[in-house]
């Protein structure tokens, strides 16, 4: 191979390795044990899973946290988990932030954020949600009040609904 | 000399070529990377005396009345 193809080679090579880290859908959830968590994930066989990015000083997040308690204790009893990750890098933002607003479901910390690297939201807060499959089915950008509430609870309930 | 220094050159080309596509990517900062930018101290408004200093230069500056905040011609004669 000439030295010519050789670097265009490594070139194309550098810019896919920079294109290829983002969540797509019929991704499988990520692996929690390959990232330092603050936190503990619960068993999420077999369950339907959102994975909610926030931080503390995201005021969507903030106000997204209420709407997202309420779904969580409805659908609580048909297999339906939030794990909300914090991207916080101070761990006493994130401490606070729980202590004052006390959310209704799972939170952790990702450290290094390490982990959202690897999901790439393309905004805060930006939800993940996952089949009973283990599957990435569908991905939301931002918060939007009820109406993203709304989107949520359309595409959900039928993951609900499938292999009970 | 001339094919040590396109031996030379082709390198520099590919650098640049990759740094050109991948550089910029690498400079953006992503949403998950903006809590500093929203940190009370990134805020402009967070400290009202200072404001209220910058304007009265601001103001006496331009011998507008009101500075910024009130519509005046500007022309220092009222």
């Amino acid at each position: 191979m000439s030295s010519v193809k050789r670097y265009l080679c490594f070139s194309l090579g550098c810019l896919l390795a920079t294109m290829a880290n983002a969540a797509q859908i019929g991704d499988g959830l990520p692996d929690w044990t390959a990232h330092e968590l603050e936190g503990e994930i619960p068993a999420l066989a077999g369950k339907v899973v959102m994975i909610d990015i926030w931080a503390s000083w995201c005021a969507p997040c903030k106000a997204s946290f209420p709407e997202y308690a309420a779904l969580q204790a409805e659908w609580a009893d048909q297999g339906f988990v939030i794990v909300a990750v914090s991207v916080d890098r101070k761990a006493t933002d994130y401490t606070r932030f729980l202590r004052q607003n006390e959310p209704g479901f799972v939170t952790v910390r990702d450290v290094n954020q390490s982990l959202v690297a690897t999901l790439e939201p393309p905004a805060m807060p930006t939800s993940f949600i996952y089949g009973r499959d283990g599957r990435l089915r569908a991905v939301h950008e931002g918060f939007r009040g009820k109406s993203t509430v709304e989107i949520i609870r359309a595409e959900v309930l039928p993951l609900l609904q499938e292999n009970k | 000399m001339m094919k040590r220094f396109r031996l030379l050159l082709i390198p520099l080309a590919m650098v640049g070529v990759v740094a050109g596509l991948t550089g910029c990517q690498t400079a953006n900062v992503q949403p998950w990377e903006k809590g500093l930018l929203a940190d009370y101290t990134m805020r402009a408004d967070r400290d009202s005396l200072h404001d209220a200093m910058s304007e009265h230069i601001y103001y006496s500056r331009e011998a507008s009345s009101g500075g910024r905040g009130v519509g005046a011609s500007g022309c220092g004669c009222n």
